[in-house]
């Protein structure tokens, strides 16, 4: 099954999820929570990052959707994303790369 | 049909919401490390309305996190902490302060949304966050003046933004002779708001380039870009007409690279998180 990155709050987070980036929390400059890529989070690791005021954690969720609901769900964002970005000037670099990055983040 | 002068807005200034002097003394302490939590205590039970909302929103964190609720806001600094409360204050300051004005549930959470994401991006810049906050929080001041001032006339100009696509900042030349950017640096500097935060509500459409070699106006561009992107809140009308290339190099920021999407999804998912505690 693949699997898609999901950036979520955290009253949205559960144990069993795995992690999609690294969390390192540091306060006062010291490292107080340091968790790796993958590491399937226990009930003792979000009661750590709620006693270091975590607000989000980006997981790993199996993406359960057909090909045919994913290609969908793309095309969905880009119309939606040419909407938005319809007063731009889509040839200047910056504007096309930040378009890209939105679409990128929005489509997984 | 208005032209809007200088004058006009000082003079109706006046009649406005008076600003939450909190937020004014808060932003006098940012940058002092000494302040300690029983002045910030103190400055927030100087008025029972914000007292209502941070006791209200805090409580709401503390079950989240499974502390039994606090009663007063002495027990509330003491449980969430100084910096989180100082953040509900500010936020909480600023949605008492815009609930007379028109559309006052979008310019609220438009507000919120793009006061998380400066925040969100001072943090990676070393820049004060509460700073960016407030900055982000009241880079539309202008808009809060027109829709108080003119409320037909704004809504009309927002009407041909919806529907007709109209650049806003066009629209509003066009309808009152001064856009919203122009009309907020005038209101904030009559409130005496500090110079960079002025100048990120001058600059968030980016109309001068220059200050955007400063952060907190370039953050505060940036910040207002994503959230139309990311569709915080979901308006019909989100538009992103253009991205500083000036401010996106302040902040070294290149959306090629991977930590863009980092960055996207903090906003994202900060903004929910914020939603949560102050719905």
């Amino acid at each position: 099954m693949p699997k898609r990155p999901r950036f979520l709050p955290l009253f949205s987070v559960s144990s069993g999820m795995a992690l999609a980036s690294p969390i390192m929390l540091s306060e006062h400059g010291r490292v107080v929570l340091n968790l790796p890529v993958e590491h399937t989070l226990t009930q003792a690791n979000l009661a750590q990052l709620r006693a270091h005021h975590a607000q989000y954690v980006c997981v790993a969720e199996e993406d359960t959707r057909g090909q045919l609901a994913r290609e969908q769900f793309e095309t969905e964002q880009i119309h939606r994303l040419q909407a938005i970005f319809s007063g731009a000037d889509m040839s200047d670099p910056d504007v096309r790369s930040f378009f890209d990055a939105v679409l990128s983040y929005r489509a997984a | 049909m208005p032209t809007i002068t200088s004058e006009d807005i000082v003079r109706q200034v006046e009649s406005l919401p008076a600003f939450p002097q909190i937020v004014i003394e808060l932003m006098a302490d940012l940058e002092d490390d000494s302040a300690s939590m029983m002045t910030l205590a103190r400055h927030i039970e100087r008025d029972p309305i914000i007292t209502g909302k941070v006791l209200a929103a805090g409580n709401r964190l503390l079950r989240h996190e499974g502390w039994p609720e606090a009663r007063d806001v002495y027990t509330a600094v003491s449980l969430i902490g100084f910096s989180r409360v100082k953040k509900i204050v500010l936020a909480a300051s600023i949605a008492d302060f815009t609930v007379n004005f028109v559309g006052k549930h979008f310019h609220w959470a438009h507000s919120l949304a793009v006061g998380i994401a400066a925040q969100e991006l001072a943090l990676r810049v070393n820049v004060n966050p509460d700073c960016a906050l407030v900055a982000g929080m009241l880079h539309d001041l202008g808009q809060f003046w027109l829709a108080y001032s003119y409320p037909l006339e704004f809504q009309q100009v927002r009407l041909s933004v919806e529907v007709h696509g109209a650049d806003v900042c066009a629209a509003e030349q066009e309808r009152f002779g001064m856009d919203h950017c122009e009309i907020g640096r005038i209101v904030a500097e009559y409130w005496r708001i500090p110079a960079d935060l002025v100048s990120a509500i001058a600059n968030h459409h980016a109309q001068n380039e220059k200050a955007l070699t400063e952060k907190i106006p370039a953050l505060t561009h940036i910040a207002d870009v994503i959230v139309q992107a990311l569709d915080l809140p979901r308006r019909e009308f989100n538009r992103v007409s253009r991205i500083s290339s000036l401010a996106c190099r302040t902040m070294g920021i290149n959306w090629n690279d991977e930590e863009s999407i980092q960055i996207l999804g903090a906003i994202d998912a900060r903004y929910q998180y914020a939603s949560e505690i102050f719905s």
